[in-house]
């Protein structure tokens, strides 16, 4: 049970992040992406906690509204700041998953 | 006919205006497909007023405009500060419903126990803890008051309000040194029975010094309970300075410091009131009750939520004066 919880505590601006570097999608398109690769679904007012942060710090940026529903796209420096993030969440699970292999062997 | 609007569409509502202006309609969308596929309304709702909550705390995604963050920093102020109001009601009836009660037979001379003692002390404690609080308030009123006073000449709640305060506390002050020997007695009673223990015979009746303190009192009261409302309608009425919001924003952290401890040192009070050996029938004893018994828990409860209330108040309101500073700039 404890593991499940801990899998799914994964940082929500991290997660729409790595779903917009797949393309402009709007709320909903967002929410289900992130359920399919990461397990975890957002909520409504947690994803647009999340964009609206983003926006404001200049990491996603809103495309013309669709109906009722806006796309958001990835910036130039939200690519950059995820990149830097997913280089130093990577070096950190490469490290812990050797350290575990050899805490194991 | 006008439908009945939803949970989540109350939800929705529960946004802030310039929130609501931008993201309503696609929210409203994702929350449209989300219930489509099945996830029950409810939880979707909880999820949009803690986010309702967040964006009302943080103005994430709020306008640019300093004016716009000046009102924010202004009612943040109000929500860390009012509670203090609420606390004091809270302190009243913990104050008049706990004390020493005991039962002394053959002239036994009884002490208090360890946690006995220990209620006391964190009862003082609780009391200085709120002369603190008083000091604070009406630092931050002087200040308040002296940023408002141009701005409500014609308005006589804040006049009423200050009067009463001060004919109030004048009275009793003026009446203490007298009254002081007429009140305090070294008599005990059992809370919630009509039954005294070493109790001096007491005239019937009021003494003068009794019933001028009862008039001041009185004049407190009217001040207190018109307070909220003066703070509120002045601090609402017009937009506050910069240096204003900032010994605002220093105020409300004092304040809201002083309320954390002043709950942490009651429920501490309350664990070692419940700590206490339970009297027994005929025995010589004297403990430190409180006649709420187990209501003691909802006071306490009381004091949590006022806490938790003025420390998000706090948080938002130093947000939000830095956002204001910086668009001021």
């Amino acid at each position: 049970m404890a593991v499940r919880g801990w899998r799914r505590a994964q940082d929500p601006a991290l997660l729409v992040l790595t779903s917009l570097a797949a393309g402009p999608m709007h709320g909903y398109a967002l929410i289900k992406d992130i359920e399919a690769i990461a397990g975890v679904t957002l909520g409504p007012g947690t994803l647009y906690g999340v964009l609206s942060r983003l926006e404001e710090e200049g990491f996603v940026e809103s495309l013309p509204a669709e109906d009722r529903r806006r796309p958001y796209r990835i910036t130039g420096v939200g690519a950059i700041a995820l990149r830097e993030r997913l280089q130093v969440t990577s070096t950190v699970a490469a490290i812990g998953l050797r350290r575990l292999g050899t805490a194991l062997a | 006919m006008k439908s009945v609007p939803t949970v989540t569409e109350l939800s929705l509502r529960t946004y802030p205006k310039w929130w609501q202006e931008r993201y309503r309609d696609e929210m409203q969308a994702v929350v449209d497909g989300l219930m489509e596929e099945g996830t029950s309304s409810i939880s979707l709702a909880v999820n949009l007023i803690g986010g309702s909550l967040r964006a009302r705390m943080l103005g994430t995604g709020a306008p640019t405009s300093a004016r716009l963050w000046t009102r924010r920093t202004q009612t943040a102020l109000l929500v860390a500060t009012l509670p203090w109001f609420a606390m004091i009601s809270l302190i009243v009836v913990f104050a008049a419903t706990t004390g020493e009660y005991g039962s002394f037979h053959g002239g036994t001379n009884v002490q208090l126990g360890q946690a006995g003692n220990m209620a006391r002390d964190l009862e003082s404690i609780v009391f200085l803890l709120l002369i603190g609080s008083l000091i604070t308030v009406l630092i931050g009123w002087s200040r308040l008051r002296g940023a408002l006073v141009h701005r409500n000449r014609g308005s006589w709640l804040p006049r009423v309000s200050f009067v009463a305060f001060i004919v109030g506390i004048v009275l009793i002050l003026v009446v203490l040194p007298f009254g002081h020997s007429a009140v305090t007695t070294t008599c005990y009673h059992v809370v919630g029975s009509s039954s005294t223990y070493n109790c001096p015979t007491m005239a019937p009746g009021l003494t003068t010094a009794q019933m001028i303190a009862r008039i001041g009192l009185g004049f407190t009261v009217i001040a207190f309970l018109l307070a909220p409302f003066v703070i509120a309608r002045s601090v609402r009425a017009g937009e506050l300075q910069i240096e204003v919001l900032r010994s605002g924003s220093r105020v409300a952290t004092a304040l809201s410091t002083l309320l954390i401890l002043m709950t942490l040192a009651i429920s501490a009070c309350g664990v070692a009131i419940s700590l206490q050996p339970t009297p027994q029938e005929g025995m010589s004893f004297l403990s430190e009750r409180s006649a709420l018994g187990g209501w003691l828990v909802l006071l306490v409860v009381g004091f949590v939520i006022t806490a938790v209330i003025s420390s998000l108040g706090t948080f938002a309101a130093r947000k939000s004066y830095r956002r204001t500073v910086s668009l001021e700039v």
